[in-house]
């Protein structure tokens, strides 16, 4: 048997390319002859091959071919057409395109492509479909996937070795000046909320009047600079400016600083595939307070304090609730923490895999 | 059972919390936006209400800053800035009075807009600033003192009776304090104890534990070395498969080049052929009578002549990314590899070089899986690229006519079996006419 891994673009930090590469690891070590396909890749080490060329490599009645979709790729789709054996199509979900009207004309029409293929895809009759979260699974079932084919595997991530990473001294030094930080991380993008976000902190920072710190970790991307423009505007309109810090494109070590530092991760996301992040600060012990949207109580569960409403006197109020409560601060880090070990660390994340791909095996 | 006992104490804070939310939203409603600088502050003032008459009395009993940040808010209506707080601390601090700074606020170029009313003030505040006017004014202030000395002196007893009390209360909460310090010290002498009893319960199980750990390690060790042949043996086989690969690769290297050679003679020896092309048109118009529109065909290895004359009629050939026609090597993995049911027509116009490999059974078996039910099959015994291929590497012609290939068809399952106008070589087409497949 051969293993054919295909994704479009393949970069070590983003949420995909380290689920694909996890995936091959795994594969590789099992004893399973194994290669990753894709048009380009970024950052990684390991060797891959044109996605042109996976069917002269595997596709076969014996073969394993997992596909990782992401975004509209029809080659792909052509590809998995032409092969047999055991095909999996892991889906991480694609953002709604409305969330990009007026703000990235490119942004919505590859949204639009993106999800028009998902009932493309449905229609190939793979032998098995993977959501990163039911959330992502049920859309796939509402796109006319056979439900008995169906399967959530949370995504593989580099938890582990952000722990294991050395934080960056210097900005932990310069975050831990006795003000409440904040943490927010994802990619600046209109989907993930941050105007509510600023809400919610500029209501704490005028109700409790404490020294108080906005970190925003996430790529900044200048084709969405309207929306980076539109979040400038709500922080200058607060007079939040001294109270900002924006970190794009954080490294292992500053990421692991941001965590380590702050007081609490508040996210406000209006739509989330699975929420990487989540289990990034249940395993880092930072607590959580999240906007009950898309796949993020699912990811949650009950390790943080998640509200279904976005008034922003709720998140201030509890942010508040946490500094205060030590109590309840111990109980939900503890819950996070034994969430994360139970759930989604790479151990269990692992066996899950190998469980889904025992009839191939 | 147990989630919902797990789950009340979080819905309880989280209904503490909307109370909590209430309350700072309200407080916010009614409080200007503050700037950054005033977020530092530390203790906000509680706000005063906004009523237009203030009783100073009720004013001059706080102290301090909590005094200057309720005149403020007072007379002002709005929070003290940070500089003005420290202005009015220096002058509290230098001994001047409350009801100066008081009737100051109120007499300011902004007390004087709001108005605010504060009976008993002006009065009071003329006689403080009369008191200022060189001579005049310590003649006023000496008649002011003297008029008050009585008020003065009834203060000075109260304030007798306070200090008093406030010293026998402080010596009271000393008293308090150092009780409590000897509590602590004998809860720490106790602690300590506590922890060399713990320290050397720990030092005798760690030697406890000795062994054991010698037993783990030593286990350990030979799950290493289990662990390192294993992985040798992973790398060895590794090592094999690249080799096995790289050989394959060389074969199939040599044998495409060996084909490319095949296929350009046999694409010579067929352009000599005029009557070719004839029969070729002849047989594209009659697939093309039985298809439904935008059908799409798989060919195999009839010649890429062919596969021109499809393309030239808008016929999509799969795959689509092929150049040239299928060569001999390549058959079989086609045919393994091309999905049940995914094409609408299939042509093998040069059939007799395939059985080499494949038994007529098998191979229309294998030709039916990927043909759509109700598919068509066109199959012929023209001489292609396949049949020159094989007579160039010294093997012969497989016998065969139109009367066998019928029954083979026939016995396959194929229906409507029709020959098509020949032009000397022997071409069927066949409908597969099995049920869809469940």
């Amino acid at each position: 048997m051969k293993a054919a891994i295909l994704i479009p673009v393949l970069t070590s930090k983003d949420a995909v390319g380290a689920d694909a590469i996890a995936m091959a690891a795994i594969l590789d070590g099992l004893g399973i002859q194994m290669r990753l396909f894709c048009d380009s890749s970024e950052g990684v080490t390991c060797r891959t091959w044109p996605a042109d060329r996976l069917l002269d490599f595997a596709g076969g009645p014996s073969d394993l071919v997992i596909y990782h979709y992401s975004t509209g790729w029809p080659k792909a789709l052509e590809i998995l057409r032409r092969c047999r054996g055991f095909r999996v199509l892991k889906y991480h979900n694609i953002t709604p395109p409305e969330f990009f009207r007026h703000i990235s004309p490119d942004y919505e029409s590859g949204c639009i492509r993106g999800r028009k293929e998902i009932a493309v895809a449905a229609a190939l009759g793979c032998e098995l479909y993977l959501g990163d979260s039911a959330f992502n699974s049920r859309e796939l079932v509402e796109n006319g996937v056979d439900p008995a084919r169906t399967g959530t595997l949370a995504p593989f991530h580099r938890i582990d070795e952000i722990v294991r990473a050395e934080a960056d001294i210097e900005l932990l030094n310069a975050l831990t000046d006795g003000s409440r930080n904040f943490l927010m991380v994802g990619r600046v993008a209109p989907n993930k909320g941050h105007l509510d976000l600023i809400e919610a902190f500029s209501a704490y920072v005028r109700a409790y009047r404490e020294p108080a710190r906005l970190i925003m970790v996430g790529k900044i991307d200048p084709r969405l600079d309207r929306y980076t423009d539109a979040i400038r505007e709500r922080i200058a309109a607060h007079q939040l400016e001294r109270h900002v810090s924006w970190i794009n494109g954080a490294s292992e070590a500053q990421l692991k600083a941001a965590y380590l530092a702050s007081h609490v991760f508040m996210i406000l996301s209006d739509h989330e595939g699975f929420c990487v992040p989540l289990i990034e600060s249940m395993a880092l012990s930072t607590p959580i307070i999240a906007h009950a949207s898309s796949a993020v109580p699912e990811t949650l569960g009950d390790a943080g304090i998640a509200w279904e409403e976005k008034d922003p006197w709720l998140y201030a109020a509890s942010a508040a609730r946490l500094f205060a409560d030590d109590d309840l601060r111990n109980d939900l880090l503890e819950r996070g923490r034994r969430r994360y070990r139970d759930e989604y660390s790479v151990d269990v994340l692992r066996q899950r895999f190998i469980d889904f791909l025992a009839p191939v095996l | 059972m147990n989630k919902p006992q797990a789950e009340n104490p979080l819905q309880r804070i989280k209904d503490a919390i909307r109370v909590d939310a209430d309350a700072i939203r309200q407080r916010a409603a009614a409080t200007p936006a503050a700037a950054p600088e005033r977020v530092l502050v530390a203790n906000p003032a509680p706000h005063a209400s906004t009523r237009h008459d203030v009783a100073i009395n009720e004013l001059c009993g706080f102290h301090s800053v909590d005094f200057i940040e309720r005149a403020f808010i007072a007379v002002l209506g709005r929070p003290a800035d940070e500089n003005s707080v420290q202005v009015h601390l220096a002058q509290l601090n230098a001994g001047r009075s409350k009801l100066e700074i008081l009737g100051d606020l109120r007499w300011s170029p902004e007390g004087r807009a709001r108005a605010v009313k504060m009976p008993g003030l002006y009065l009071r505040y003329l006689l403080i600033k009369l008191g200022r006017i060189p001579v005049i004014g310590r003649l006023v202030e000496s008649a002011v003192a003297l008029a008050s000395v009585a008020a003065i002196a009834r203060h000075q007893r109260a304030a007798d009776s306070f200090h008093f009390a406030r010293v026998e209360a402080v010596d009271g909460q000393v008293r308090d304090l150092l009780s409590r310090i000897e509590t602590l010290a004998e809860a720490n002498a106790q602690l300590r104890r506590e922890k060399d009893a713990l320290s050397a319960e720990l030092r005798e199980t760690r030697q406890r534990l000795d062994p054991m750990q010698a037993a783990i390690d030593a286990t350990s060790a030979v799950v290493d070395d289990s662990r390192q042949r294993v992985l040798s043996l992973n790398h060895w086989l590794a090592s094999l498969r690249h080799h096995l690969a790289a050989l394959e690769l060389s074969e199939a290297a040599h044998g495409r080049a060996v084909d490319a050679t095949h296929a350009d003679i046999a694409r010579r020896m067929l352009d000599q052929d005029a009557a070719r092309g004839e029969r070729l048109d002849a047989w594209a118009d009659a697939l093309i009578r039985l298809l439904p529109a935008q059908a799409g065909i798989l060919d195999l290895g009839s010649g890429n002549d062919w596969i021109g004359k499809l393309r030239a009629r808008n016929i999509s050939v799969t795959p689509d990314l092929a150049r040239s026609t299928v060569s001999h090597a390549e058959i079989a993995d086609v045919l393994t590899r091309t999905a049940t049911d995914s094409v609408s027509a299939l042509s093998v116009l040069d059939v007799a070089p395939l059985l080499r490999q494949f038994p007529m059974a098998a191979l229309l078996d294998a030709l039916k899986r990927i043909l759509h039910p109700q598919g068509w099959l066109m199959i012929g015994l023209e001489q292609g690229p396949l049949s020159l291929a094989d007579q160039l590497q010294g093997r012969s012609d497989v016998p065969l006519n139109a009367e066998l290939l019928t029954m083979a068809l026939r016995t396959a399952g194929f229906a409507d079996i029709q020959t098509l106008a020949s032009l000397g070589v022997t071409c069927l087409v066949a409908r597969h006419a099995d049920p869809p497949r469940k």
